[in-house]
């Protein structure tokens, strides 16, 4: 029984335990695979959870580091504008319009001869939106002589076309984009790519399994990668958050991201994306991305204004940009076009006609232009200086800055091409080692003391040492009318008709040496006109004068002029032996042709926010530091070096009517070829020489002045003299005493201008009379001493 | 608070400007169609109270016309009202270096620069 009874208990027990393990086993295995799962799937969510910030993060937050974008000066059109056609067209082409028939579609513009149809773009200027237009009109003697609306024929006061585009302050990957709306883009571009790229874009949920298995099959018949099964979201996902490893790993976050993204976000929202996120060439460092900077960098135009062909290029290239390029495989670029066009067709998203007309197209892709700092690199390196006192580093290469500068592409273009052919001109005339001559030119805007052109060195797309702004050397002669300012600012002492001494001198130096200045031609003239010793850059003259009025005159007066430079008292600074830099030199110059006005030089004027917000202005500051005639009489003076005096080499370039002026610099053993000087339009200052400071072999005269000629009878267009302030009156002076021309004598005088109350009132005895020539015969037998 | 005083002061100067050319009913002699395209601008904005826009606008004139004495005058003003002393007297200065014995210009500069004094002597009492 017992037996019995345990027997049945134990079954009992036995069969009670089976009754109650069976369901506890077959729970086991899944609480099993549960426990064992769970942390799994709990590391699963966190990692998921993770992925969905960083995918909403990312995307909602800032998505790219855009660079700041420059722009130059925008070209002012209206009646009676000084400009040559020459120069519109060039303007017109730069900033990307496309020659047309008719110069009736937006962005292009016809020219017959000297009349021009422009169809101008929208911009949005720091001051507001400049609309479209449809202009006409005809240039005549370098002016705009008529300026129509050609749509209704109504007269047009002024015109401002969209401004070139000049470079980017990039991040530091060097990524460069064009931030585009999907609204901006063609919709036959977002039909091609996503009828070439993702078919089933508009319907899955960011991953294509059908996709994934057709690439799949095609691949594994092909033996290899022939078709990708991602999706542009994938592809979206890969480019902006991850990288392009084949790894499983990259493929399952790929995977999962873009499910997440396709869940937060519309398919609008993800096509904008991938259309500014997706990589689409390259340029030198910089690589070009999205379907807005692709459409600069291959057609010039803005996306808004591609062509069926221009769009099913760009969506041809991003399938692989460097096997696609354009440029480098112009015909596997074409083929591959042609493909996708007759995709299009098939799909009946265009018509036949237009298919066959668009692949008869040529690839329409423009020559490489160089852009981002590449185009102008000496003008953006100063852009970048004048920024940085008031901007971050990064902000600007990541805030999208819009940076509104005061480039002239024009007075760029001729500066950069006179330097580069007279650089190598004169070293071919003068036997020099070839590339070794270099200079630096600056131009800048008489009245606004805006900088117009900034060259750095003859490789002008060269972002390397900038000689217009770095490059430091003694400055010669260019100093000397500081000197000649500081004189005539004592109109009781001195007036261009004062005699000066030419004569040898000898200083003692603060260490002892002994400093015996001379004459370029090694030869004394005795006393002579003030006028002559500055247009002929007598050297004794200078330090004779010098020395009477005191170095430390001369320096405020440089300080004055607007040299900050702190320079060391000593009397060898009057012929110039401070070294400073083309900049420098033009901001000294200025004030000169501003008549007396500090202008400081500025080559930004506005910046912009991303989105159009005025951010900054930066407005003319100028300050009157000398008196209008005392400048006066100094810039009559200097209108000579270039009539009678060192420049004289250059009068028969200078057109009639154009009123120029400046000062050859020449340093020791011609190593240093300076020229500054004025227009009544610009300032320009050139330098020429070597970078290792060997001997260059030119003087002012024969290198920089004849760069300085070229291109400021080229950008200047106004004639006429300056009038003189109400205080200045002209006077006939003899020239050899500087009294006052007798009018009864045989004439060896010449008008000079002085100021009311310092004319010279003696009258000079008349030529061949016996005291003229005893004192002639003086001059020549002092002269005699150091010939 | 500021903004308040800021505004007052706008206000002032304005008041003290109008007051002032009021007298000489200012109109440049010769007018270029750009100047005279721009300055309808400029006042208008003037005129809203975007000063700041209005200098930019005579900006733009003078870099068509360095030259243009009535333009210099015009941003002479426009800094007096903004209360940029410095830079009215200067401008006010410029401006009659290209007058060419205009005395209507002249005459109204020289009311900008004893503005400029009267101001700054009020500010240093």
């Amino acid at each position: 029984m017992r037996s019995m009874s345990k027997s049945p208990k134990r079954r009992t027990r036995s069969s009670g335990s089976a009754k109650k393990s069976r369901p506890s086993s077959r729970r086991l295995v899944p609480a099993f695979l549960l426990a064992m799962l769970l942390p799994g799937l709990v590391a699963l969510a966190i990692y998921v959870f993770y992925l969905n910030n960083l995918v909403q993060q990312k995307f909602e937050g800032k998505r790219w580091a855009i660079p700041s974008r420059v722009y130059a000066r925008a070209l002012e059109l209206y009646p009676h504008a000084p400009l040559t056609a020459e120069s519109l067209q060039t303007e017109l082409q730069l900033v990307g319009y496309q020659p047309s028939g008719d110069g009736l579609t937006s962005g292009s513009f016809h020219r017959a001869g000297n009349r021009f149809v422009i169809s101008s773009r929208a911009f949005t200027h720091w001051d507001g939106e400049e609309q479209a237009r449809s202009l006409r009109l005809t240039i005549e003697d370098n002016r705009v002589t008529t300026l129509l609306n050609s749509r209704n024929g109504k007269e047009v006061k002024l015109a401002r076309l969209q401004p070139m585009q000049i470079g980017s302050i990039y991040p530091a990957q060097k990524e460069d984009r064009i931030l585009v709306k999907l609204s901006d883009l063609p919709p036959v571009l977002t039909a091609a790519l996503q009828a070439v790229e993702d078919r089933h874009f508009q319907d899955h949920h960011g991953v294509d399994v059908t996709g994934i298995a057709r690439a799949a099959w095609s691949n594994l018949r092909a033996g290899q990668v022939v078709q990708g099964g991602s999706t542009l979201t994938q592809q979206l996902v890969k480019n902006f958050y991850l990288n392009s490893e084949r790894t499983l790993w990259r493929k399952i976050n790929e995977a999962l991201m873009s499910l997440l993204l396709e869940y937060h976000y519309s398919k609008n929202d993800i096509l904008e994306a991938y259309a500014n996120e997706i990589y689409l060439g390259q340029d030198g460092a910089r690589a070009i991305h999205g379907f807005g900077l692709a459409a600069q960098f291959y057609f010039n135009k803005p996306v808004q204004e591609l062509t069926l062909p221009e769009s099913t290029m760009l969506v041809a290239i991003l399938r692989g940009p460097t096997y696609y390029d354009p440029r480098r495989t112009p015909q596997r670029a074409l083929d591959r076009r042609n493909q996708i066009i007759d995709t299009l067709l098939k799909d009946g998203l265009i018509k036949q006609e237009q298919a066959l007309r668009a692949k008869q197209s040529p690839l329409g892709v423009i020559p490489k232009a160089v852009r981002g700092t590449g185009l102008y690199p000496a003008f953006i390196e100063l852009v970048k200086r004048q920024l940085q006192k008031d901007y971050q580093e990064e902000d600007l290469r990541s805030e999208g800055l819009r940076v509104f500068t005061t480039l002239d592409p024009i007075a760029q273009r001729t500066a950069e091409q006179t330097l580069v052919r007279w650089t190598q001109r004169l070293e071919q005339d003068r036997k020099l080692k070839p590339n070794t001559l270099q200079g630096g030119v600056v131009i800048t805007r008489v009245g606004s003391g805006e900088v117009s052109a900034v060259v750095g060195g003859r490789e002008v797309r060269f972002d390397g040492f900038n000689r217009a702004l770095d490059i430091r050397r003694p400055i010669g002669s260019l100093v000397k009318p500081a000197l000649y300012l500081t004189a005539l600012m004592q109109p009781q002492h001195y007036t261009l008709a004062t005699l000066i001494n030419d004569e040898p001198l000898q200083l003692k130096q603060p260490g002892g040496k002994v400093w015996a200045p001379n004459n370029y031609d090694r030869i004394a003239h005795g006393q002579v006109l003030l006028i002559d010793a500055l247009a002929h850059s007598y050297n004794l003259s200078a330090v004779n004068l010098g020395m009477a009025l005191g170095v430390n005159q001369v320096l405020n007066t440089l300080r004055r002029l607007g040299i900050e430079e702190t320079i060391p008292n000593y009397p060898s600074v009057l012929l110039g032996s401070v070294e400073l830099a083309p900049f420098e030199m033009a901001q000294m110059y200025q004030t000169l042709a501003d008549q007396g006005f500090y202008t400081q030089l500025r080559a930004v004027r506005e910046v912009l926010t991303q989105d159009g917000t005025p951010l900054q202005h930066y407005t003319i500051n100028t300050e009157q530091r000398f008196s209008a005639p005392h400048v006066y009489e100094l810039n009559y003076a200097l209108r000579e070096v270039l009539k009678s005096g060192t420049g004289t080499n250059v009068a028969p370039r200078i057109p009639p009517g154009m009123e120029l002026a400046g000062k050859t610099g020449t340093t020791d053993d011609l190593r240093d070829s300076w020229f500054a000087g004025f227009s009544s339009d610009y300032v320009g200052v050139v330098w020429m020489g070597s970078d290792d400071n060997k001997v260059a072999g030119l003087t002012g005269a024969s290198g920089s002045l004849q760069v300085w000629t070229d291109i400021m009878t080229r950008i200047s267009l106004t004639r006429g003299e300056t009038p003189p302030p109400e205080s200045i009156e002209m006077a006939r002076i003899d020239s050899i005493t500087g009294l006052r021309a007798e009018s009864g004598c045989n004439d060896t005088g010449r008008t000079l201008p002085f100021i009311i109350g310092s004319t010279p009132e003696e009258d000079a005895p008349c030529a061949g009379s016996d005291i003229e020539e005893s004192i002639r015969g003086m001059f020549d037998s002092v002269k005699g001493w150091f010939r | 608070m500021n903004n308040i005083k800021n505004k007052l002061f706008l206000l002032i100067t304005l008041a003290i400007i109008s007051t002032g050319c009021s007298n000489i009913p200012l109109q440049p002699s010769r007018h270029s169609a750009p100047a005279d395209e721009l300055l309808t601008q400029a006042d208008a904005m003037q005129q809203s109270g975007n000063l700041n826009g209005s200098i930019a606008q005579v900006e733009r004139i003078l870099r068509l016309e360095p030259r243009n004495a009535y333009a210099w005058h015009k941003l002479a003003t426009l800094n007096l009202a903004v209360g940029d002393l410095n830079k009215a007297e200067q401008f006010a200065l410029r401006s009659n270096q290209f007058a060419a014995g205009n005395r209507e210009i002249i005459n109204a500069n020289q009311k900008v620069i004893d503005e400029v004094s009267r101001q700054r002597k009020n500010t240093a009492g």
